[in-house]
Formats: C-alpha cells, structure tokens, sequence
C-alpha cells in the first residue's frame, strides 16, 4: 500500500499542478441594453424628428464596441477579441424603442464585478486587421463596416434623410460615419454586479440623441467621409460617448 | 396452368418436396416469372450500390488571399465527388418538367452565371419577376439569397427553382425518381454521399451536391486583383475612376464603395437605390425585400449585387431595366428617384455633379473588375458538351 501511494503521489502532484495553470473556462454571460431617447422620449427609426427647424427622418444607428467588458477593476487587463455591433436600425418603432436592444455578451469570466469598460468603436489592433481576417460570425466581417480609405472600420454609422424646406419631400440624404484609430473612445461605468453562468446580470443604458447630434448643424453637415470631415467625426464619437449613461 | 403441366415443366419433385397445393404452385410460378422480368429490366448498375468504393476526397477549394474563409456548413462537407455531382446537376435538363431547361439555362457561364435577359424565361416560357442574379462567389453571401434574401443557404436556395411554376415547373418527386432509375446518377450519389441504394437518393442530397459546386464559383483574379497584387496597373482613367468609386485621395464622393464593398464589391444588406418614384411605400411594383420580411421600410430593397465581371452581366437592377453601365451611372448620378425609404448615399450622389468624363472614369474602373479566367474555367462548364 505504501509503495502505491509513494508511486501516486508524484502523479497526482503533477496532474494538480497542470489544473493550476489551465486558465479558467470564461462561461460567464451578461447583457447589456440600449434606450435611445430624443426629447426624453424614445427614439423612433424613420420617425420625423424637428431638428434645429429642418425635418429629419433617421433611418440608421449603429454602433460597433470592441474591448468592452466587465471588470472586477477599472485595472484589470484587455477584454479580448470580442466584438459587438449595437444595431439601433431595428428600433423602428415606439414599443421597440422603449424596450431597447439587447446585446448578450458571453464568453466572460464570472464572479463579482465593480464595473463595465465599454469602447466605443474598434480599438487599434484589430483596427489594424480586415473583414477578411474574422471569421462571418464575428461583427468585424461584415465589409459594409469598413473603409478602405480610411484603413479603418466604420466606427457609427449615423444616416437618414432630411427635408430642409419642410415640404414633404425628404430630399437630402444624411451619412455622418466615423472611423480611424484617434475615432475610438473608452469609458468605465461603476456599477456592482455578478456575472454567472446563467446571464441574470442586464446592465440597462441609455443614449441621448439629442447629445449624440450636439453641436452638429446637419443642413451644414450631412456627411462625414473626407478628411477635412475629421472634427465632426471626432465630435460624434465624444458625443456618444457623452450620451451613453447607465440607468 | 394445371398441376400435370407443372409437373411436366419440373416442378414435380419441389412439389413432392414441400407438400404444396397447385394453387401455391401457380403463385410461385407467376412470382417467378415476374421476378426474372423485373430484375432483367433493370440496368446492371441500378440495385445495390455497395461494391463501389466510398471514398469522397476533400475538395480543395482554393479561396483567394484577399477573400474572406468561406462558412461551410458542418453538415454538408465539400468533396470532389459532391462537387462534380452537383456541376451535373446544375448543368442537367433532367431537372425540368420538359427536360428542356436546367439551372444553367438561367445562369449561363459565359455571362457571369446570368441570363443576359430582362427577366428569366422558365420552361413555359412564362416570364419570370426578376432578372437572373449571378452566381460569382455566391458561397460568401450570408445573409440571404435571391434578390429578397428569402433563403438563408445555398441548401435551401437550390431545392426552390426546380418546383417554381415559371421556372423549371417540375416536381422534387419526378426528378428523384429519374435520379433514382438513371444510368450513371445513383453511382455518383453513391461516390458523393456514401448511399447504399439508389432509393436513398433524395431533392436533399441533391441540393447539396448543387450547393457544394456553387460554392466552387469563386473569382479573384480580375484586373484589379493583378493590380493590388502588384501585377498590373491602372491606367490614369480607371485609377480616377477607382478614387471616385471609393472617395479615396480626396476625390469626390460617387458613393458607389459604399454598398458596393471590397472585396467582393457587393454588400450583405438591402437597398432601395432610388429606381422608382412612389408615393407609397406599398406601391412598388415589386416590393422586393419587403416582400419577405412583411416590413413596410423594406419595401423596394434589393439585394446589393457584386460588381465583379459586372461588364458580363448585362441588363442590370433586380429587374432588368438597364442594359449597359452607362445607363447605370447615369440613373445613379441622377440622385435617382425619391421614396421615403430611398437609402440617404443616393440622393447625394446628384450633389457631385459628375461630368461625363468621370462618369467613364468609372466605367473604366467597373470594367477591371473583369474576370473571364472565371466565367471560361473549365470546371464551370458544362459536362454534357
């Protein structure tokens, strides 16, 4: 018996050194959801909006997130690879709008958590790579969401149409989009939670249009693609930053 | 026939044997007889397919470096054999009610795997309701088929044309069993999917076959392919044609890269591109993705097709109206025609005021992305000729 035990114990040392250095399997699933709101109230896709007396009617709003996470401090190392895309499109009516969209993140280390880090576009590495280089369940595949002028993904995707003399007609088309790496904004919500295995954990937010269109004349600008369009990108990305607030 | 009768043709002795009656005697008879018909009907290579060797070889699908890896479903690995199957497939008029229409009828290589038609013609010459879509690189589309992206796979899509009363007008139920009967089909099955009997042959394996070979449909090697691989060069008129395209280097913004992406030159998504002029959302003539989705937004959006070998897929739009690029450009420099969905890049391509000179530009620039090492590959032809 105990030469079993001296021939054992060796094994059993190292097989309980190799669990050690297994990293933990990350099954933890939490969501996160979006109310987007004008006037304090909830914002409608294809709804006709008075904005700065010309009426706009916005037919997409979306947002990619990259590097966005829970944390167990604000600290704690890169969120991974993962890589959302908050498509507000789809709200495309009051009951929609008031119930928000819903992204489910998973993949996540669980146990307790003193905050979300959430990025706003893509961050720089994989800024650094193309559609081709994910594979299609992956947001970063779909090529509608990169430039390749700019060698960049297209970070929001803000478009609608516009009518400036308020005759019917909604005449002028709006594609404010952003992109490049100095486009990508990051920002840490406190909040204490669990993540679990089962996804009990929601964290709700809301974003303000009327912060996201703050300071931008769309008769003036309604489209953001030429390098002299830089600062109004820059503008829209820190104010969906701005606007983004967790309830 | 009597028991002395079958006496005398031999039957004496089995029926001394078993004790059986004339009646039985008679029965077997019969069964016999036809029995020996049945068997000696069949061709030799129809029964039992287990002799022939199953031993399906993965099919090397060669992706071009600028393209993305193809989803390939788990379910439905690609094979030589399922491959080649399904080229005879998609090439067989066997498919038809009349046995005068196949899947290349419609989707001709030589144009593109389009039908250089307005709309498509089925066997009874009915016309169809949209112009034929091309087949290029169709295995990356993934987020839905046809015009109105009705079908999620190229599975599903192939099982669809063959039952279409303007189409093919034939039933699944017909074809099979001429597969089932066929000389050289059930070994091919056999080959493909490792069925043991030709009465395993199925629409579903036959879908497969035709999706693998349709996944086999890719091109890369255009002009402008040879150019970002260092091996070609644009000329002035195509290089500003390019930058207009993309509103790359300053130049002015035609819009066109903007649904029309790289590297296929296409989008995964729905457009109302500003053909029609309505009052109504509900009053296209066609109401395309709507149609599908029941949304009143969808109305009027169409699939964005790829742009590639676009000079070999004459007429254009979902339903045919243009019949050269000029055309093209010219409706889209125009700003097109306002509805309340009409997607907002089109009214501001009108702002840029092309000249004609830039109009050719990207003419110019459309037509680099011409791949004949495509539409004149010998594994896309034909295997009847």
């Amino acid at each position: 018996m105990k030469k079993l035990l001296l021939f054992l114990s060796p094994i059993l040392f190292l097989s309980s050194k190799c669990k050690q250095d297994t990293p933990p399997v990350q099954q933890g699933v939490m969501s996160i959801n979006f109310k987007p709101n004008y006037n304090a109230k909830p914002f409608v896709i294809n709804q006709i909006y008075n904005i700065d007396g010309k009426n706009v009617r916005f037919t997409r709003l979306s947002f990619l997130m990259t590097e966005t996470c829970p944390k167990a401090s604000s600290s704690e190392g890169s969120c991974g690879t993962n890589a959302y895309l908050i498509d507000l499109t789809t709200l495309d009516d009051s009951t929609k709008s008031a119930k928000g969209f819903t992204q489910i993140m998973s993949n996540l280390t669980e146990g307790n958590k003193k905050g979300l880090q959430m990025s706003l576009g893509v961050a720089k590495s994989l800024n650094a790579l193309k559609p081709k280089d994910y594979v299609s369940s992956n947001p970063l595949s779909d090529g509608g969401f990169y430039w390749d002028d700019w060698k960049s993904y297209i970070f929001t995707k803000i478009e609608g149409l516009m009518d400036k003399d308020r005759n019917g007609t909604f005449e002028t088309g709006i594609t404010l989009h952003t992109g490049g790496d100095d486009s990508f904004r990051q920002t840490w919500f406190p909040q204490t939670f669990t993540v679990d295995t089962k996804g009990t954990t929601t964290l709700n937010f809301d974003l303000n249009i009327n912060t996201l269109l703050r300071g931008i004349d769309l008769s003036t600008v309604n489209s953001t693609h030429q390098t002299g369009d830089k600062p109004t990108m820059l503008k829209i990305m820190d104010n969906l930053k701005d606007g983004i607030s967790l309830k | 026939m009597n028991y002395e009768l079958l006496k005398k043709i031999g039957f004496q002795q089995l029926a001394s044997s078993f004790k059986l009656d004339a009646s039985l005697y008679r029965t077997f008879l019969y069964l016999s007889i036809f029995s020996f018909f049945i068997t000696s009907c069949r061709p030799d290579k129809i029964g039992g397919l287990g002799d022939i060797p199953y031993n399906p070889t993965t099919y090397d699908l060669k992706i071009p470096s600028q393209f993305p890896q193809m989803d390939i479903p788990v379910d439905n690995p690609m094979t030589t054999e399922g491959v080649e199957l399904g080229r005879f497939l998609f090439y067989d008029k066997l498919l038809s009610a009349n046995s005068t229409m196949s899947c290349a009828s419609c989707h001709l290589s030589a144009m593109n795997f389009t039908d250089g038609k307005t709309v498509s013609k089925g066997i009874d010459n009915l016309d169809g309701r949209r112009s034929s879509m091309s087949l290029e690189n169709v295995g990356f589309v993934n987020k839905g088929l046809f015009w109105d992206g009705r079908v999620k796979t190229l599975e599903e899509q192939a099982l669809l044309p063959v039952e279409d009363p303007i189409e093919l007008h034939n039933k699944w139920t017909q074809v099979v069993e001429k597969l089932k009967v066929h000389a050289d089909y059930p070994t091919r099955f056999r080959k493909a999917f490792g069925i043991t009997d030709p009465s395993q042959i199925t629409k579903e394996l036959a879908a497969k076959a035709m999706a693998q070979f349709e996944r086999t449909l890719i091109s890369g090697n255009a002009k402008v392919d040879k150019i970002f691989r260092r091996e070609a060069e644009f000329t002035n008129d195509e290089y500003s044609g390019y930058l207009l395209f993309f509103n790359a280097a300053g130049a002015p913004d035609a819009q066109c890269g903007h649904c029309h992406t790289t590297p296929f030159y296409n989008s995964n998504d729905y457009f109302n591109n500003g053909l029609d002029s309505v009052s109504n959302l509900m009053n296209f003539k066609d109401l395309g993705r709507g149609q599908f989705t029941k949304k009143e937004l969808d109305n009027g959006k169409f699939r964005v097709p790829t742009l590639r070998n676009i000079e070999l897929s004459a007429p254009y739009m979902h339903d045919g109206r243009f019949k050269t690029l000029e055309e093209v450009v010219e409706h889209y420099a125009s700003g097109g025609h306002y509805s309340d969905n009409i997607d907002p890049f089109i009214p501001q391509i009108a702002q840029i005021q092309l000249s004609d000179k830039q109009k050719k530009q990207i003419i110019l620039f459309l037509k680099t992305l011409t791949d004949t090492s495509f539409t004149q590959n010998p594994a896309f032809q034909d295997p009847f000729k």
